[in-house]
C-alpha cells in the first residue's frame, strides 16, 4: 500500500527547493507526457491513454478510450482552445476549460494542470506541503488539492502520479512515460 | 473467404480466450502505445480485457455492465453494457449473427497471408471508430484493426486461441475494491423479492 508521506509544511530551505524546480520547469518549457487519465465529476466521468504534448503556453491533448478507442483532441494557448474528435464536429472556444467541461462535463483545469503535472505551482498564491523526499506531496491551489503519489528517480524527479480533487471533481494522471515533445 | 472464416471460427463457440498484443499508431504512423494481456469472451454478452503490460488495467462485461477498472488511479468507470455493445468489434466474435446488424460488411482480398473482413459501422454516430477490419488465417482471428475519430490506429494481434475454455468462476463478474472511486451510471438494480422461507 502506498506509504503515508509525513508531510512538513513550507519552511525556508524546501521552499528554496520548489522554487529551484520550478526554475527548471520554467527552462524547459517544451514536454510531452503519455500516460492514463481518470476523471470523475458528480458520479459520472470516465478514463483513457492520454498524450499530452505542451509547447510553452500551447497544448495538444489527445484522449483515447480503452477497447472502443472513443477519443479526443484538446489543442489552443492560453486564449483560443479547439476540440476534435467528439460527435458533432470540431468545437472552439477561448477558454478550453469551458469548452472541453461543455462538451464532455469533464472539468479538466488545463493551464493549471500543465504547471501542477510536472510538481510546479500555477501561478498564485498556492499552499505547499513537502514529503520526506523534500518533494510536494500536496499544492493546494485554485480550490484543488493537488497529491502526488511517486516520482522518477534522477536529478530532475517528475510526478508518476497526480490525484487532484475539487469538491465532487476529479482528474487522475498515471505518467507511463515523459518525453521531450 | 474471411466470412465463412469467421462463421467456422464462432461455430460451436460458446466462449473463447486468447492472448493479445495491442499497439497504437498516430496518423503518422508513430508508435504511440503498446499493450499486452489477455481476452476472454462467452456467448452471449460476456467479456473480460485484461491489459498486463505496461500497466494493469481491467475491463469486464458482465452482461448488464462493463466496468473499466484503472487500479493505479483507484477508479471505476460503469456503463450500461447495451449502450456500450456497439462499441466493440469483439461482440461480433461472440456473437457472429451481430455482424450484419451492426456493420457493414465486405469481404477483403487476400493479403499477407490473411483474408480480411472490413467492417463498417452502420450507426456512424453511434460508433466511436471509423471503420474496423478483421484478418483470419487458417485456424481463426488473427488481427483486428481499428481507426478512429482522430485517425488514430489501433491494431490487436490475437494468439493462443482456447476454443470453450472453462472459465474460473467469477471471470465475468466485477465487484470494485475497497477504495476505488465508481463513476458512471449502474442499471437500476431489479426489485429482488425475497422467497418466503
Amino acid at each position: 500500500c502506498v506509504p503515508a508521506t509525513v508531510r512538513t509544511g513550507a519552511d525556508a530551505s524546501l521552499l528554496a527547493g520548489q522554487a529551484a524546480h520550478e526554475a527548471a520547469l520554467a527552462a524547459e518549457p517544451d514536454w510531452r507526457l503519455q500516460g492514463r487519465l481518470a476523471v470523475s465529476a458528480g458520479g459520472d466521468g470516465g478514463s483513457g491513454r492520454i498524450d499530452w504534448v505542451q509547447r510553452g503556453d500551447s497544448y495538444d491533448i489527445k484522449l483515447s478510450a480503452p477497447v472502443t478507442r472513443a477519443s479526443w483532441r484538446l489543442q489552443g494557448g492560453p486564449a483560443q482552445a479547439r476540440l476534435d474528435g467528439l460527435d458533432g464536429g470540431p468545437l472552439a472556444g477561448p477558454d478550453a476549460r469551458r469548452l472541453l467541461a461543455d462538451a464532455t462535463g469533464w472539468d479538466i483545469p488545463v493551464q493549471a494542470l500543465s504547471h501542477w503535472v510536472r510538481g510546479g505551482r500555477a501561478p498564485g498564491q498556492a499552499h505547499i506541503e513537502f514529503g520526506p523526499d523534500g518533494l510536494p506531496a500536496l499544492i493546494v491551489q485554485q480550490g484543488w488539492s493537488v497529491e502526488y503519489r511517486g516520482w522518477t528517480a534522477g536529478p530532475s524527479p517528475r510526478p508518476k502520479r497526480v490525484f487532484a480533487t475539487r469538491q465532487d471533481a476529479s482528474v487522475r494522471l498515471a505518467v507511463d512515460a515523459w518525453e521531450a515533445p | 473467404g474471411a466470412r465463412d472464416q469467421l462463421d467456422a471460427f464462432g461455430a460451436g463457440m460458446t466462449g473463447m480466450a486468447a492472448d493479445f498484443e495491442q499497439r497504437v499508431h498516430a496518423p503518422d504512423g508513430e508508435l504511440l502505445e503498446s499493450s499486452s494481456g489477455t481476452l476472454k469472451l462467452r456467448a452471449p454478452r460476456e467479456f473480460r480485457w485484461e491489459v498486463v503490460q505496461p500497466f494493469p488495467q481491467v475491463i469486464v462485461a458482465d452482461g448488464t455492465h462493463v466496468w473499466i477498472h484503472d487500479p493505479d488511479l483507484e477508479q471505476v468507470t460503469v456503463r450500461i453494457q447495451s449502450l456500450e455493445e456497439q462499441g466493440s468489434p469483439l461482440s461480433v466474435l461472440v456473437d457472429p449473427s451481430e455482424l450484419d446488424r451492426q456493420f457493414e460488411v465486405v469481404e477483403g482480398v487476400q493479403s499477407d497471408g490473411m483474408s480480411w473482413l472490413a467492417l463498417t459501422p452502420r450507426k456512424p454516430e453511434e460508433s466511436p471508430f471509423e471503420s474496423a477490419r478483421l484478418g483470419f488465417d487458417a485456424n481463426g482471428l488473427v488481427v483486428m484493426e481499428m481507426s478512429d475519430g482522430l485517425g488514430q490506429r489501433t491494431e490487436v494481434r490475437f494468439s493462443g486461441w482456447q476454443r470453450n475454455p472453462d472459465f474460473d468462476a467469477g471471470t465475468f463478474a466485477f465487484t470494485p475494491p475497497p477504495g476505488t472511486e465508481v463513476v458512471g451510471e449502474m442499471a437500476q438494480a431489479a426489485e429482488v423479492m425475497p422467497l418466503a422461507d
